[in-house]
C-alpha cells in the first residue's frame, strides 16, 4: 500500500487526528482534506505539530496553507526533510 | 512576578471564575509557570460534599486553559500577531489525569507552546501539586477577533 515510510507515517497521523480509518485516508490521498474529509484548520495545525515532533522539523506558517490533500502533506514533509539534510551537509 | 490583579486584567474570565493566582516564571516565546492556591473558601468548595473531596478535574482543566491564555499574553507579547483584544477559542482538549488536588493545596500550572500560528496554537500544559503530578493536557486553541464573534468587552 505504501511505498515509503513517510507516506505511512503521515497517513497514520492524519487518520489519528481526523479519527478516520487509515485505509480511507490513504484511498482519498488526492482528495481535499477539508472539503472531502471534513478537517478544519485547527485539525491541520494538530497534524503539522505531530509531524514536526515525529520528524524534528519546523514547518513555517506560510507553508501550512500548502496542505490541501494527504499527498500535499507527504510532499511537504519530504521537502522539509530534504532541506534539513541539505543544511546539515 | 505577576500578581492576582494583573492576572485578572490579562484574562477574559471574571471573578470568581479565575483559577490562576499568580505568574511566577515566564520564558519569552516558550513557557509560563503559574500558581493556584485552592482553599476551602473557594466558591466551588461549597458544592463539595465531604471533607477530603478532590477539586473537580474540569476546574483543573480550566486552570490550565487560563494558564495557556496567560502564556500568550505574557510570553508572546509583541511577538505573536495577536492583538490584546483577540480571543482564544478552545477547540480540542486531550487530558490525562494521574493525581488529584484538594482544598488547601497549592497547584503549580505550567504551559508550553508546541506550535503557534496567527490563527491558532497548540499548547502542552501540566498541573502538579505537593503530592506530585496531577494532569497533563494538550489544548488546541483557535484565535479569533472579538468583532468576528460579535462580542464586546465590559471593561
Amino acid at each position: 500500500m505504501y511505498s515509503t515510510e513517510i507516506e505511512r507515517t503521515v497517513t497514520q497521523v492524519v487518520a489519528e487526528v481526523s479519527e478516520k480509518k487509515e485505509e480511507e485516508i490513504w484511498e482519498k490521498r488526492d482528495q481535499n482534506l477539508f472539503k472531502d474529509l471534513g478537517l478544519d484548520s485547527l485539525l491541520a495545525l494538530e497534524i503539522v505539530a505531530m509531524l514536526e515532533n515525529k520528524y524534528n522539523i519546523s514547518v513555517p506558517e506560510e507553508r501550512i496553507i500548502e496542505i490541501a490533500t494527504l499527498n500535499d502533506a507527504i510532499h511537504l514533509v519530504e521537502d522539509m526533510l530534504a532541506a534539513k539534510d541539505k543544511a546539515a551537509v | 512576578m505577576t500578581g492576582f490583579d494583573e492576572v485578572r486584567e490579562l484574562l477574559p474570565q471574571r471573578d470568581p471564575f479565575v483559577f490562576v493566582d499568580q505568574v511566577i516564571e515566564v520564558v519569552e516565546g516558550k513557557r509560563i509557570v503559574c500558581l493556584k492556591n485552592f482553599t476551602r473558601g473557594d466558591f466551588f468548595a461549597e458544592g463539595m460534599g465531604r471533607p477530603g473531596d478532590a477539586v473537580a478535574e474540569s476546574l483543573l482543566i480550566e486552570a490550565m486553559a487560563q494558564t495557556s491564555i496567560l502564556l500568550f499574553r505574557k510570553a508572546f507579547a509583541g511577538a505573536m500577531p495577536v492583538s490584546p483584544d483577540s480571543l482564544f477559542v478552545l477547540a480540542n482538549v486531550d487530558a490525562k489525569f494521574s493525581g488529584q488536588a484538594f482544598p488547601g493545596d497549592q497547584v503549580t500550572l505550567e504551559a508550553e507552546a508546541v506550535k503557534v500560528t496567527s490563527r491558532g496554537a497548540i499548547v502542552s500544559a501540566r498541573a502538579a501539586g505537593e503530592r506530585g503530578a496531577i494532569a497533563e493536557v494538550q489544548f488546541t486553541l483557535g484565535v479569533a477577533s472579538r468583532n468576528s464573534l460579535g462580542g464586546h468587552r465590559d471593561r
